[in-house]
């Protein structure tokens, strides 16, 4: 007795869709022609990607809500003295601020104009041994683009990968397929971090056995490539291994960024990286 | 295709089990996520074979593409496969005992994982380590009795058959 048995029109129809999801795949892989269907697709999921946000933000706003009246004015009184703290210090950057661009200008070299930041909330995130990454609440149209630098209160965070026109995947600098160029603070020794698919762990490149490098060095950005920013604390070396024989030190890093538990991020417009292209496409 | 009644519960099920699969989650728990869709697709494809077919699978296999950002036509090609394999079980698997079911469907989902482990190989992203990454198969499958009687009460309730 057979009830059902796969039709030639089952098989048939099996067969087309495993072939259209292969030219998929490659077209995909390969091109950027399915950017228009993906963002189209995108939006009409919009509203789930919300919708899955409400329980874990009404928790964190119900959570907000039931804190006694003291434990908030104490909140406060902290983030007065610390905002009070930050304002000093800012007074202080800002008049070095100002002897670097006379100093640049003397020089005559490109000065380093200040970078307009947007704060933008997570969508959602993807930690899996693959991917390492990060939904936003912010994209085309809020002037988002693709390479896009992204930090959080403590350090780099990533670069935006694609964009849709409220939305944007950020790729995190421990992506097992993201590498991020990095010099030492301390002497000016520059490597680059590469991402191993764990959120709290890099991976320093091609460091011969004699560098001079020592646990608890702090990694900034370089700003080789043109992709990030320069100067901003990306990680901190956590560990060493020396291994007799291979060329390379087995080097570790703990990246500075919260990448795994922030909730808010910065989005950077380097306008001193638009207005260098200015000045390299004109020279006069 | 028969026409049958109530045929919009099998997409929203769907959509249901698409919200979980992008359901913000603690860090650590992530590696850990049950495949809702996969066990949605499962149940579709071997309560109503007639009404659910490849297609289906196909589409929301596009959808979860979109959700989490994977090259189009990842989950679409796994979801597809494996909807495949069930529809053409779906005598056997409808009687089996709970706990049969629960090991075919764990099967079934280790083709849709390795799949997808394939594919991911193929445009070069390979994983740091494997020992969490067939973590959501067995969880997945332990999860089926659960996942099959909610999904049953759901077509009795609307008199799907």
């Amino acid at each position: 007795m057979r009830l059902f048995q796969p039709t030639t029109g089952v098989k048939i129809r099996l067969i087309v869709l495993l072939m259209a999801g292969v030219a998929l795949l490659a077209i995909d892989r390969r091109y950027d022609h399915l950017g228009a269907a993906r963002d189209f697709i995108a939006k009409g999921i919009y509203p789930l990607q919300l919708a899955v946000q409400v329980p874990s933000q009404f928790v964190a706003t119900s959570a907000e809500f039931v804190q006694d009246q003291l434990a908030l004015m104490r909140h406060a009184d902290t983030l007065k003295h610390e905002n009070l703290r930050l304002r000093a210090r800012l007074q202080r950057s800002q008049s070095l601020e100002n002897e670097n661009t006379r100093l640049r200008t003397l020089l005559r070299s490109s000065a380093r104009l200040s970078q307009k930041v947007q704060i933008s909330e997570l969508l959602g995130m993807d930690m899996d041994p693959f991917r390492q990454r990060l939904r936003i609440d912010k994209g085309e149209g809020n002037g988002v683009f693709v390479g896009q630098p992204v930090l959080d209160a403590h350090g780099v965070m990533g670069q935006v990968i694609s964009t849709s026109s409220d939305a944007a995947h950020v790729l995190l600098i421990s992506d097992p397929s993201h590498v991020i160029p990095v010099e030492i603070l301390r002497n000016g020794l520059r490597t680059v971090a590469a991402g191993i698919g764990r959120a709290d762990t890099l991976q320093l490149r091609y460091l011969p056995d004699h560098s001079d490098i020592k646990v608890g060095d702090e990694l900034m950005s370089s700003g080789l490539g043109g992709r990030f920013p320069s100067d901003y604390p990306v990680a901190v070396v956590t560990e060493i291994h020396k291994i007799p024989g291979a060329p390379f030190l087995e080097v570790y890093a703990r990246p500075r960024a919260l990448l795994d538990r922030a909730r808010e991020i910065l989005l950077v417009w380097d306008e001193a990286a638009t207005t260098g292209e200015f000045a390299a496409a004109d020279p006069g | 295709m028969l026409h049958i009644r109530n045929v919009w519960v099998i997409p929203t099920s769907l959509l249901v089990a698409l919200m979980l699969m992008i359901t913000p989650m603690p860090a650590w728990a992530i590696p850990f996520r049950p495949d809702w869709v996969a066990l949605v697709i499962i149940y579709w494809s071997i309560a109503l074979p007639k009404n659910f077919g490849v297609g289906t699978a196909f589409g929301i296999g596009i959808l979860a593409d979109v959700a989490t950002d994977t090259l189009l036509g990842q989950h679409a090609l796994a979801y597809t496969a494996m909807s495949y394999i069930a529809l053409l079980e779906h005598q056997r698997l409808r009687v089996a005992p709970a706990i049969q079911q629960a090991f075919i469907a764990a099967l079934l989902l280790l083709v849709h994982r390795v799949i997808l482990l394939l594919i991911s190989g193929l445009v070069g992203q390979h994983p740091h380590s494997y020992s969490l990454y067939f973590a959501p198969v067995l969880i997945s499958a332990a999860l089926w009795p659960w996942a099959f009687s909610l999904l049953r009460a759901l077509r009795r309730r609307y008199r799907m058959t």
